[in-house]
């Protein structure tokens, strides 16, 4: 079914569109809760979460991307369980706080200096070539693997983690010379 | 500021950022454009090999294969000895398990100071993936010189593919090596530590080798080395190279080559930095040698080249599409060294 007759569903506050959603883009959600969870049955209710809170969400909203916006709901819902879980599973998201070089993760800065930052950091990627912006974006917001993403955009493991550092270091030194110092 | 807001900087990207990324057809761009290319590659590939070949034995063949791939010369340059800073390393550590470290290389140009971590698992091999020359990295391990602090876990390892035992790992950071004669290096790892990251979820088999690795550490350990000055020989290209790139003619020029390292270069204007590619070098047999992954690479890049002596020449690749591999070249420029 497509996206604009998901969220009609959703607008007649009919049930199918749960239904429509899970089958749609179930596996999706539940790749990007995986990633950040590690657990199986974490996952799950994080899922399930996704759904009812999309199901709040619409109406009044009015997503022009579902997916993305799903995907979003979903991410964060796994971040703040995440965060929560005290006995915290080896996820992919822990290897890509380590490349971050966060040991640990503190609460966001207040909202107008959380926003510039993350405006500076989308500027930043806007000015690479497509492939590589790609890449950064699956492993560093999808937290995707490293051989997931070189399934994914069709290019060898050993080039992903070179774009991957290439990538970091650049976006060091643009954040730097935008006097954000981090 | 802090790291973390770093994170939650990327977690609020753009989202369009995040659907491109997500949208099958964008991400599978660059297969497409290499299958459209791969007949372009293989004949660059064997008319690079022929070139090498060539060049050991003719300028003049050498010079007419260039200008056939695009380039409107290929210039004969004459290499020069001059003396260049380095650092030498201490001993190899070999450890309870076989694994042997080496503090390897330091490469210093006065801006920019590359160190160079080897380690060799000579009995056991590394584990590989599909024959991939695999770079990865160390969980828990890191390196302090000075004040200078590397948290290893961050940093690529390139797999030697003609061992499969050999590991290397390069570190740079800003300032000239002088800061760092008589320095300590310590190099701490801690269990489990010398284990390749494989991606245990998507590679089973892996992950069940990567169980029974035996390089991994019981107990953390930590060791060091003195650094000390030392002079090391470099060879330094004099002149420059042109060659015609979409209606520009880009220039590079200052190639500096020692055994560990090959830095140069200029061009006209920053946007051929990420067209423009290092491939590698050709050696007198005609073999090629130069980037492992296959050609993603900038301006300036680290490789292993010991015999200064047998390098006959450097091959630059050209790319219609953002590059990701040396596959998807659209033009070679073969620069002739002897």
């Amino acid at each position: 079914m497509e996206d604009q007759n998901i969220i009609e569903l959703y607008w007649q506050r009919s049930e199918d569109a749960i239904t429509e959603t899970k089958q749609k883009y179930g596996p999706y959600c539940t790749k990007i809760a995986y990633n950040i969870l590690a657990s199986f049955e974490d996952t799950e209710e994080c899922v399930a979460d996704t759904y009812l809170k999309l199901w709040d969400a619409i109406p009044p909203a009015r997503p022009t991307n579902l997916k993305a916006y799903l995907g979003r709901i979903t991410h964060n819902l796994a971040i703040n369980r995440y965060r929560a879980n005290s006995g915290r599973k080896h996820s992919s998201l822990r290897d890509v706080l380590t490349e971050l070089q966060i040991t640990e993760l503190e609460d966001p800065a207040e909202e107008a200096q959380r926003k510039a930052l993350a405006d500076a950091v989308s500027a930043f990627l806007f000015t690479l070539k497509p492939d590589v912006r790609s890449v950064f974006v699956l492993r560093y917001w999808n937290y995707d693997s490293i051989s997931v993403i070189s399934q994914k955009v069709g290019i060898r493991e050993a080039t992903v983690n070179s774009m991957l550092y290439r990538t970091r270091k650049k976006l060091k030194n643009y954040l730097n010379k935008e006097d954000w110092d981090l | 500021m802090t790291k973390s807001d770093l994170f939650w900087a990327l977690n609020d990207m753009d989202e369009r950022l995040i659907q491109e990324a997500n949208e099958p057809q964008n991400a599978k761009a660059s297969n497409r454009t290499k299958r459209y290319l791969r007949p372009v590659w293989l004949v660059a590939a064997v008319l690079i090999l022929c070139t090498a070949a060539a060049a050991a034995t003719s300028r003049l063949w050498s010079t007419g294969m260039a200008s056939l791939f695009g380039g409107d010369e290929t210039a004969q340059k004459t290499l020069t000895e001059n003396g260049m800073t380095s650092l030498i390393y201490g001993a190899p550590v070999q450890l309870d398990n076989g694994l042997t470290i080496t503090l390897e290389q330091v490469l210093c140009d006065g801006a920019t100071t590359t160190l160079a971590l080897r380690f060799d698992a000579p009995e056991t091999g590394w584990i590989t993936q599909e024959n991939q020359t695999y770079a990865t990295a160390f969980l828990g391990a890191s390196l302090t010189i000075g004040d200078e602090a590397f948290n290893l876990t961050t940093w690529g390892f390139e797999l030697d593919s003609a061992s499969e035992t050999s590991a290397f790992l390069n570190l740079s950071f800003g300032g000239d090596c002088g800061a760092l004669d008589g320095q300590t290096a310590v190099l701490t790892m801690k269990p489990n530590t010398a284990k390749m990251l494989a991606v245990c979820e998507d590679m089973p088999d892996e992950a069940e080798a990567i169980q029974n690795d035996p390089l991994l550490l019981s107990e953390e350990v930590s060791f060091s080395w003195t650094l000390e000055m030392s002079e090391a020989i470099c060879k330094r290209l004099e002149g420059s190279f042109s060659g015609e790139y979409e209606g520009m003619t880009i220039t590079v020029e200052d190639v500096t080559l020692t055994p560990v390292s090959i830095t140069f270069i200029t061009t006209e204007g920053a946007d051929l930095r990420e067209k423009l590619y290092v491939h590698g070098f050709i050696l007198e047999d005609g073999t090629e040698i130069g980037l492992s992954d296959g050609g993603y690479n900038y301006f300036g890049f680290d490789t292993v080249v010991e015999d200064l002596d047998s390098i006959t020449g450097i091959a630059f690749a050209s790319f219609a599409e953002a590059p990701v591999a040396w596959e998807d070249a659209t033009t070679v420029f073969v620069l002739s060294l002897k």
